[in-house]
């Protein structure tokens, strides 16, 4: 019986896209969380003045 | 008719309980910014739900899984061609919407950021915007009444036409009673149902039909072009579904949860956990028509839009499809009572306070409101009458028709300072008028799905009619500059 699967380019295209995006919402995640917090801190520092 | 009363009970109860947060959340409601845009205080969860549940309607439970059904993997693209889309609309636009429309005025629709955006006295932004909500919401209303009556008819074996009145009564009822008082939580707690049948079912029908393995070998069996991508692709049809994407940047009823947002903080958060919940969501979307092509092959289904519903009445024990069954509904109420409220606003107060009775009072002006919502809903229902609607081209209308009009009015009203009152208005009209034109056409280029050249040519007449037009005024660069150094400290 011959054997069936999904063709590489639509394991590409489910695979790759979408996931990716997931993952780049991630780095925004942490990198925007990152600078909001060297934001604050600088803002103390300057409050504070030192 | 067949009433499985476990079902029965099980989305009456889910419908009880929906009205009972409706209400709850609208003790808590002071004036209209807290009606519309729940006070702005909306953390990013419940913004990130909010806007996922109002954006996927009937759409992803009943209309992708029937795509999937029907053309196998070559339909991915729609699905792609959406998460890219809403993506960036949480990455570039969701930030700077939620601060301009804070500095234009505290601006909570659309219509009236326009109208804040370019200081326009004339109010013709305003009435033209609302021209355009009032028509292509009400075949997106269309879309979600063809949804609720096709779910009454193949639960409970009622006529199509009865089930379209049935079910336009039940989401009306709902809508007027509890959603329309809050929906931004309502919409939250329908996510989360959303979300959870459309990870089981496929996840059972798989496992029911032996594991992914046997499930794609028997669909390959049958047709080895659904296991293919590039099946029938062509250039026009693979541009036409990823185009689906552009159309997020003028969905009034998505956008207006940026604006609810607490505060910039919160969008990193908020588009984190949306996107997660959507690409799970179209995921599970795609596994359930894919998985319907192998387990319907001995009796197809008449209307592929109902594969959903059949697995979970095939699948599950009455009370579990119950509350299978209210998760389309969910994904249906989350999406018109945003709609309805986008829509009453925009009769009431954008055109009929603008146009006919500048000083209408607040409770006539809610008649007029609650006017629109019936008006709306009795054309969307004769519009579904049709037993061979297809919710896809339904929505598929209203989402070229809303991002074409409004996407390259909002995206550029964010990033270009010399951009003009005419130039928006040019870009409305040219955008809404190209996607009405060019459904109608067929053929070549025309094949195209309409919101491609009605986004192009919308950009393009804002360009065009900005740059002849005079400068805005100091007034409304003043206000950009403003925006833009708020934007640069966030």
């Amino acid at each position: 019986m011959e054997e069936f699967g999904l063709t590489t380019a639509t394991w590409a295209w489910l695979l790759i896209p979408m996931p990716v995006l997931i993952i780049l919402s991630l780095i925004t995640y942490y990198s925007e969380k990152k600078s909001s917090i060297i934001t604050v801190e600088k803002e103390r520092m300057n409050q504070n003045g030192y | 008719m067949d009433i499985n009363i476990p079902t029965l009970t099980s989305i009456i109860i889910y419908l009880i309980g929906m009205m009972g947060i409706g209400i709850y959340a609208a003790n808590k409601t002071k004036d209209l910014s807290d009606y519309v845009l729940g006070g702005r205080q909306l953390g990013g969860g419940v913004a990130a739900l909010s806007a996922g549940a109002s954006d996927m309607s009937g759409w992803l439970l009943l209309g992708l899984p029937g795509a999937m059904y029907v053309g196998g993997m070559s339909e991915i693209w729609l699905p792609i061609g959406l998460a890219v889309g809403a993506y960036l609309n949480w990455q570039f636009v969701a930030k700077p919407l939620r601060i301009y429309t804070e500095v234009a005025d505290d601006s909570i629709t659309v219509p009236d950021y326009f109208e804040n955006r370019f200081d326009d006295k004339s109010k013709i932004l305003r009435v033209v915007s609302a021209i355009v909500i009032l028509l292509f919401f009400t075949f997106y209303t269309s879309s979600s009444l063809v949804g609720g009556a096709i779910l009454l008819e193949n639960s409970f074996g009622m006529n199509y036409e009865l089930a379209l009145w049935v079910g336009a009564a039940v989401i009306l009822s709902y809508t007027l009673f509890g959603g329309f008082l809050a929906a931004s939580w309502t919409d939250f707690i329908q996510g989360i149902l959303m979300f959870l049948a459309l990870i089981i079912v496929p996840a059972v029908a798989v496992y029911e039909l032996g594991g992914w393995n046997d499930t794609v070998q028997m669909i390959g069996n049958i047709d080895t072009s659904h296991l293919d991508v590039y099946s029938g692709a062509t250039a026009i049809g693979v541009i036409s579904l990823l185009a689906w994407g552009l159309g997020y940047f003028g969905q009034p009823h998505i956008i207006v949860r940026f604006m609810g947002i607490k505060s910039t903080k919160e969008i990193p958060k908020a588009r984190l956990i949306g996107m997660v919940w959507m690409i799970l969501s179209l995921f599970g979307a795609i596994f359930v028509g894919f998985a319907g092509i192998s387990y319907f092959a001995d009796s197809p289904l008449e209307n592929s839009e109902t594969v959903f519903i059949m697995f979970s009445q095939v699948l599950f024990n009455p009370w579990v499809a119950g509350f299978l069954l209210a998760a389309i509904l969910s994904a249906i109420m989350s999406t018109v009572d945003s709609q309805l409220l986008v829509s009453s606003s925009a009769l009431a107060n954008d055109f009929y306070k603008s146009i006919f009775k500048r000083n209408a009072s607040k409770k006539e002006e809610m008649i007029v409101g609650r006017i629109a919502v019936f008006g709306i809903a009795i054309i969307a229902i004769l519009l579904g009458y049709d037993p061979n609607s297809k919710i896809l081209e339904l929505v598929s209308y209203a989402w070229a028709g809303f991002g074409a009009a409004f996407g390259p009015v909002i995206i550029l009203s964010l990033f270009w300072k010399r951009m003009t009152r005419n130039g928006a208005l040019a870009g409305i009209v040219v955008g809404a008028l190209t996607v009405i034109i060019w459904a109608q056409l067929t053929g070549g280029l025309f094949d195209i799905y309409e919101l491609a050249p009605g986004f192009l040519f919308g950009a393009l007449a804002i360009f065009i009619v900005s740059l002849i037009d005079k400068a805005p005024s100091t007034a409304v660069e003043e206000k950009f500059d403003m925006y833009k150094a708020i934007l640069k400290e966030n």
